[in-house]
Order: C-alpha cells, then sequence, then structure tokens
C-alpha cells in the first residue's frame, strides 16, 4: 500500500511538472552510439542529457531507426526523435528544439580503390552508399546522385568493402568510428554537405515544455558550453 | 580549326585519365586551360577573348596563395546556382587550384545555416548566396563584411580590376541603411505576369472572350480582368485540342515555401503599402508603411498590424489574401493546393495553363520545353507587368524581383572570406556572367543586357529582355530594410496562411492573427540592444485612427474597379514609359 501510494505521489510530481518523454534514437556515430544494454553515447547524447536536466524534463531513451522514429514522432505527443535533418519538407510537421549538432559530411573510398574527387559533380558517376533516411541521402537523391541507401553502417562498410559502392558517406571525422566496424583502411575523399541537426518532436508537445527546452539550450549555445560538442567533423 | 583539334586533344587525355582514375588532378598547363574554356564554355561574353584571357589569368595570379585550399559555398536550388556548382566550381578550381563546395540546397535550408552562423558565431560556410531579402537584416545586426569598405581594404589587392560594380544592375538593392554594400550580386529575377501569348490572340478564342465579358481578351492590368480571364479558361473554354486547361495555376502546400507566395510583395501588388522608398532618399528621413506591412518611422520598425501604423491586417491585405485563395479554389488544376514553390514550377511546362499571375522568371528554362515552343522554336507565352489589386496606386511597388548576392560573415576565418570572394567574383564576372545568363536567365550586368548577343536572341525569352532594358527592373523590387530580421520573422507568414489555406480561419482571422505575432516579433527584436534602426514599437490605438489618415493602412474600397486588359505591346509600352 506504501509502495502504491508512493508510485501515485511520484506520478502526481511528474504530472505537475513535466511529462516523460521518449526520445528515439538510432545508430550514427559520432553523434549517436546506441548500446545493447546501456544507454547511447555520443555527442549530441552528451549534450541531450544535461539539456533535459537543467530544464527538469524526464525522459527516457528508445532505439529506433530514423524512419519509424520519425513516424512514431509525428504520431505520439510525448516523443521526440535526433538526430533529424530539418528539412523544408519536414519543417511544418513537427515543433523543432536545436541545432544539436554541425555536422560535415565527406565521401570514403576503400584505399584500394583510389578515386579522386575535386568538385562534388565528379561524383555522379560513381555510386554511393549513404545511410537511408538522412538529411545528405535526400540531398544526393534530390541532385541526382547514384545513390544505395543501407539500413545499417555495417551493411554500408561490407558494400564498401566488396566494391558494391565505389564511395561511402558519412561525417568528416568518422573514421574512428568507422574501425569499429573494421574498416580502418579508408581515404576520406571530398568533404561536401554541412548539416544542421535538430531534434524533431511532436507538433503536439506542450508549449511548456518546449520552451523550458528552447529557452535552456539557448542559454547553453550563448555560454559557448556547447561549441566542441555541436560542432563536429570540420 | 586549331582550337577543335587542341578541345579533342585535351578530352582525349581527360578520357584516358578518368581510365587511369586520376581524371581530377590531371590538367592541362594554364595558357591551355584557358583557352578551352574561352573556346568551349565562355563562348559569349561582352569582352574579348583577349580580354577574357587577362581577367582569368588575373584570377589564376590572385588565387594562387590559396591554391590547395578548400571552401564551402551554399546557395538555393535554381538553374543558374546549379551552373555555378556543376560547371563554374571546376573551371575555379582549373584556374586557381581551389577547391570549391558549391551546396545547392533549398532556400529555406540556406536562411536556416546563415541564421545558424550569426546567432551563435559559428563559422558553418565561408560565403553564403543570400537573397537580398536580407539586407534589413545585414545593415542592422553588422555580422556581416561590408563589401564596400572591405575591397577598399584588405581585399584591396584580391579585388577584380574589371569587377565594374556600377555594372550591376542590383546593386542599389544589396545596400544598407547607410548605403553600406553588404551583398554582390550573382543572379534575380523577376516575379512577373505569364501567359500563353498564342491562346491569347487566337481569333475564335478572342471572339468567345469578348462575347461574354463585353472587352478584349489580352494583358490583364488588373485583377479584375485576371479574374475574368481565370474563369474564362477554366470553366468556359475548359478544353483546347481535347486537352483540359486551366486560367490559373498556384500553390498551396503547408510548408515555408507557401510563405513566399505571400510575403514577396503580393500584399505590394494589391495595393496595401504606401509608395516606394526610393533608394536616392535618405532611408533614415523615410516615415511610411512598406514591405511586409511594417510602417518604419526614421529607420525603425514601428509595427505591422493597423492599430500600430501598419498594414499586414488592413482592409487591403485581407483582400490581398482572399483573392489568392479564391483563385487557388476557384480555378487553379485541383492538386495546385497541394503544390509547393518548386512543384508547382513544373505545371507550366505541360502546357495546359493559360495564365500565372505571380510566377519567378528564375523558371525560364522549365518553359522553354518542347510544348511551349512553337516550329521555329520560339516560345508560344510571354511575360508581362504584373496586374495589380484594387488598392493600387501609381508609385507603388510594382511587383518583386529576388536578388540573390554573396554575403560574408564576419565569423569566417578570414583566408575562408577571401578566397571565398575570388569565386564569387569569378561567377559574376564579364568573362562569365553571359554565359551564365544563358544558362539560367538571371542577367546581373547591364553591359550583358545591352550586348548585341543578348538583343539579337531578345526573341527568344518571351519578353524577360524587355522587362530588364526598361526601368521597370528598379520597381519590382526585393523585400526592403523595413524587415529588421528576415529570418526570425518570415516564419509567421507560412505558420499564419496554412490555416487560411486549409480552411481553418478565415481571411480576415488569419491577417489579423499574422499581424499580432509579427508586431510580438518585432518587439522581441526590439530588445536586442546591440543591434542599430531596431525596432520600436507604436502604441497601440483603435484602428480607425490609421485608418482615417492620409496614406497607408488605406480604408476599406467596396467599389469593384473596371476589368482592363491592353494588348502585349501596350503591355510593354507601360515598361518602356
Amino acid at each position: 500500500m506504501a509502495r502504491l501510494g508512493l508510485l501515485l505521489l511520484l506520478s502526481l510530481m511528474q504530472s505537475q511538472a513535466h511529462a516523460l518523454i521518449n526520445l528515439l534514437v538510432y545508430d550514427y556515430p559520432p553523434l549517436v552510439e546506441t548500446h545493447q544494454d546501456t544507454e547511447p553515447t555520443g555527442q549530441v547524447v552528451d549534450l541531450i542529457k544535461p539539456l533535459f536536466k537543467r530544464a527538469e524534463v524526464p525522459y527516457q531513451f528508445v532505439k529506433q531507426p530514423l524512419r519509424r522514429a520519425l513516424h512514431q514522432t509525428s504520431q505520439q505527443r510525448d516523443y521526440c526523435a535526433f538526430p533529424v535533418a530539418r528539412t523544408q519538407q519536414r519543417e511544418a510537421n513537427f515543433k523543432w528544439i536545436g541545432p544539436i549538432a554541425i555536422t560535415r559530411h565527406s565521401f570514403y573510398s576503400t584505399s584500394d580503390n583510389p578515386i579522386q574527387l575535386v568538385t562534388l559533380n565528379d561524383a555522379k558517376e560513381l555510386t554511393i552508399g549513404v545511410f537511408a533516411g538522412s538529411g545528405v541521402s535526400k540531398y544526393l537523391k534530390d541532385n541526382r546522385f547514384k545513390i544505395y541507401e543501407t539500413s545499417s553502417i555495417q551493411q554500408g562498410m561490407q558494400m564498401l568493402k566488396h566494391r558494391r559502392i565505389d564511395l561511402w558517406v558519412t561525417e568528416a571525422q568518422a573514421t574512428k568510428e568507422l574501425a569499429n566496424y573494421g574498416m580502418t583502411n579508408l581515404n576520406s575523399n571530398l568533404s561536401f554537405y554541412t548539416s544542421i541537426s535538430f531534434m524533431a518532436c511532436n507538433r503536439d508537445l506542450p508549449e511548456k515544455i518546449h520552451r523550458a527546452l528552447t529557452t535552456e539550450l539557448s542559454h547553453m549555445h550563448r555560454s559557448g558550453e556547447t561549441q566542441a560538442l555541436l560542432h563536429v567533423g570540420f | 580549326m586549331w582550337q577543335i583539334a587542341k578541345l579533342y586533344a585535351f578530352m582525349l587525355i581527360a578520357a584516358f585519365s578518368l581510365m587511369l582514375g586520376v581524371s581530377a588532378e590531371s590538367k592541362p598547363p594554364l595558357p591551355q586551360t584557358i583557352d578551352i574554356l574561352i573556346d568551349t564554355e565562355f563562348v559569349h561574353s561582352t569582352l574579348s577573348p583577349n580580354e577574357q584571357r587577362a581577367e582569368l589569368n588575373w584570377f589564376h595570379n590572385a588565387g594562387s596563395p590559396y591554391a590547395g585550399m578548400t571552401i564551402h559555398v551554399v546557395s538555393e536550388d535554381i538553374p543558374t546556382h546549379r551552373y555555378e556548382s556543376d560547371v563554374l566550381a571546376k573551371a575555379f578550381y582549373d584556374l586557381t587550384g581551389i577547391h570549391v563546395i558549391h551546396e545547392i540546397t533549398k532556400e529555406d535550408d540556406v536562411v536556416r545555416k546563415l541564421q545558424v552562423q550569426m546567432e551563435l558565431g559559428t563559422h558553418i560556410y565561408d560565403a553564403y548566396v543570400n537573397d537580398t531579402d536580407f539586407i534589413g537584416t545585414h545593415s542592422r545586426y553588422k555580422k556581416t563584411l561590408p563589401i564596400s569598405t572591405m575591397i577598399n581594404t584588405q581585399w584591396r589587392d584580391i579585388t577584380l580590376p574589371s569587377l565594374d560594380l556600377a555594372d550591376f544592375i542590383g546593386l542599389d538593392f544589396a545596400k544598407g541603411v547607410d548605403g553600406t554594400l553588404y551583398q554582390l550580386p550573382t543572379q534575380q529575377f523577376a516575379n512577373l505576369y505569364w501567359y500563353r501569348h498564342d491562346w491569347f490572340t487566337d481569333p475564335s478564342l478572342k471572339r468567345r472572350f469578348k462575347q461574354y465579358f463585353g472587352y478584349e481578351l489580352g494583358v490583364p492590368q488588373n485583377w479584375a480582368a485576371y479574374e475574368d480571364i481565370a474563369h474564362f479558361f477554366t470553366n468556359i473554354v475548359e478544353k483546347i485540342d481535347g486537352q483540359r486547361v486551366w486560367g490559373h495555376m498556384d500553390y498551396g502546400f503547408f510548408e515555408p515555401s507557401l510563405g513566399w507566395r505571400i510575403s514577396d510583395s503580393w500584399l505590394s501588388l494589391a495595393g496595401a503599402n504606401d509608395r516606394q522608398y526610393q533608394a536616392d532618399n535618405d532611408y533614415a528621413e523615410y516615415h511610411g508603411v512598406s514591405d511586409w506591412g511594417i510602417r518604419v518611422k526614421g529607420c525603425h520598425p514601428v509595427g505591422a498590424s493597423v492599430s500600430r501604423g501598419g498594414s499586414l491586417d488592413s482592409p487591403a491585405a485581407v483582400y490581398a489574401v482572399n483573392s489568392y485563395i479564391n483563385w487557388l479554389y476557384e480555378y487553379a488544376p485541383p492538386n495546385a493546393v497541394n503544390q509547393t514553390f518548386s512543384s508547382s514550377t513544373e505545371s507550366l511546362s505541360t502546357g495546359n495553363i493559360a495564365q500565372q499571375i505571380f510566377w519567378y522568371t528564375a523558371f525560364i528554362p522549365k518553359v522553354l520545353t518542347e510544348a511551349l515552343l512553337d516550329d521555329d522554336g520560339l516560345p508560344v507565352w510571354r511575360v508581362a507587368p504584373t496586374p495589380r489589386g484594387k488598392y493600387w496606386q501609381v508609385g507603388m511597388k510594382s511587383g518583386y524581383q529576388d536578388i540573390s548576392g554573396w554575403t560574408f560573415m564576419t565569423s569566417t576565418p578570414p583566408k575562408n572570406s577571401e578566397a571565398a570572394w575570388l569565386y564569387a567574383q569569378f561567377v559574376v564576372s564579364k568573362t562569365v556572367s553571359m554565359a551564365k545568363f544563358l544558362h539560367g536567365f538571371t542577367p546581373i550586368r547591364q553591359s550583358d543586357l545591352q550586348s548585341d548577343y543578348l538583343l539579337k536572341n531578345a526573341h527568344r525569352w518571351g519578353g524577360l529582355l524587355e522587362f530588364y532594358n526598361s526601368d521597370a527592373r528598379n520597381h519590382w523590387s526585393p523585400t526592403g530594410l523595413s524587415v529588421p530580421d528576415y529570418a526570425a520573422l518570415s516564419s509567421a507568414w507560412w505558420q499564419h496562411i496554412g490555416p487560411l489555406v486549409g480552411g481553418r480561419v478565415d481571411a480576415s482571422e488569419a491577417m489579423s492573427q499574422l499581424a499580432a505575432d509579427m508586431d510580438e516579433r518585432l518587439e522581441t527584436i526590439g530588445q536586442n540592444t546591440n543591434i542599430t534602426c531596431q525596432p520600436i514599437l507604436n502604441r497601440k490605438t483603435p484602428n480607425e485612427h490609421w485608418l482615417n489618415q492620409t496614406g497607408a493602412p488605406w480604408p476599406e474600397q467596396k467599389q469593384q474597379p473596371q476589368p482592363v486588359t491592353l494588348t502585349y505591346q501596350e503591355a510593354l509600352s507601360i515598361w518602356r514609359d
């Protein structure tokens, strides 16, 4: 009975403060690295955790592929997803919090497949592997590049290794993370696309929570605290 | 013949190099590179080949301290910028050894990236191709390098001697409150009236129109005539050669580009504002209602709502958006409401639209398609002066013009800005500018517009040259200095017009909510003590106080004007005069 009372009290306290927000994340190193049994890590996670703590908004992480994460976030009130490219197409579908990362993407090839690129246009004849649903994937598609979308980094690395794609696209300083997938012989060819990531939240996210988070993030940006975390791969 | 042989030899080398996988780094010697560029890419220019050689050599020499650098620049997605990104960036590398990553993205994304760099002071790009709609922002925030100062100081030795700023037709729109140049125009396009000249001159269609409406089918001069013509093609003619035709095209999808449909001077065309501010007057002395219905007093925005002296929720503004909504639902194809700024442009190329009141000339490449060319390969369409709404008076703004300029932030490392400045000058140089025009039809130089080559070919572009060779180009203007922070204010447009398109509010409610939101945002901007000419809002008064005074906001005008049409030649005389 005492335990039930405590739960009720906690629940009441929570409802008076803020509702629990489900933060949907996917594996996207170095911004987010998901793990089997522990909380995700990564540069954006290092920014998000203190942000929610200081804004006093309770949260829990839930691992989910990006496309499904965006769909669920658009449908359910207390859901947010990150990192997300804030495209013109998506703009009206979510409430946004950010920026939470500024990243520059590069093409990578294996060292036994030397490819020299001067401008982005030089890659038009090549097959490019890219993470499905990402902003850079959309960018390359819109610009009529030959792309192959993969659902995981492992899949992309395997395809690169076996020459089913010529280039893999990821953040300009992701080689350390790619080494975790057994890829140590990569050449960075050309940094070509800059992306600003945001957190996308359901449009009905209470205004009070949205304001608390954006105000706190703005404070963190102004104080310079987020500079190192925000600016990745330049 | 020798030039062609040289070109083939180079192509052979290039193809061979490509097979070896070393294409990009293998380059012919500089003189050969320059000759190939002049002979194959920059064929049309107001400069002689020797003068072009001198310019390109200058870029090579000026760029040598920066060779090996990679710079990142970003612009919106129109054919002109695709040409810069796909062709000119590579040519610039061949001349200078400077890698240019010229990203093409959606306009909204360009704005956000610029906004983040300005607000956080975080270096993201080395230069932005940013609309001069931001001039009120750049002028006030002082986070943008003043080009007119830079070219006489730090950039003196890397400024092209033949840049010839006086030759740029859009320069005045890139100058701030104090006359400082903040942006170097790299392309500009106007929002004009577009129509099917072949249908409008077809005797049987003309006869039917006159029988029904009692006046000639022709280029509409006001919204009353535009509406009649829209009704005629959509509901009376219905089919031409068996194909369903429409008297109007527009877009209404709920996303940021919906805002531009109204914010790009639609209220000015209705006649919501005061007479246009002239660049040769002292802006600090200006009092009146200008772009976005914002009243300005001595360079300070003082409010957008009628209650504060603005015109954003005035009878003229409500009339403007009501006309937009009514025409969208009554005369445009049913799918228009689900179209965006970009996707709606595809509709004209299918050949079933009779006219479009709000059409950007940047999309000329999309209407030079087979369906819209006659047997001689000439366009069956024309562009003409935009019809005006019933509140419009002589001296008011006549339309919108989009001018994009190279823009450099103070937060970019100086060496990166310098290399980017060289690239910016290259893509607007006299060697390049006419070739660029022929790919995107967005002229920037008076010398090109008056060149024999463009004048001889003017009939191929349906009236575009006639517009740009007239004084009208000064009256179709970008968003001006009354908008103090474009990025902070612009989202209000689509967020409030969306519910109107969706039928959740009426035009009066939408504009009243938009005006209140705009005032609130202006007030927030005004709290920033670090900007100049900051908003200082007027106190709220009953609307009658302002509506009863001379000038905008104008009181309600119930009378409907008589529809007026002109022949194409008569309509062009408006530009000539």
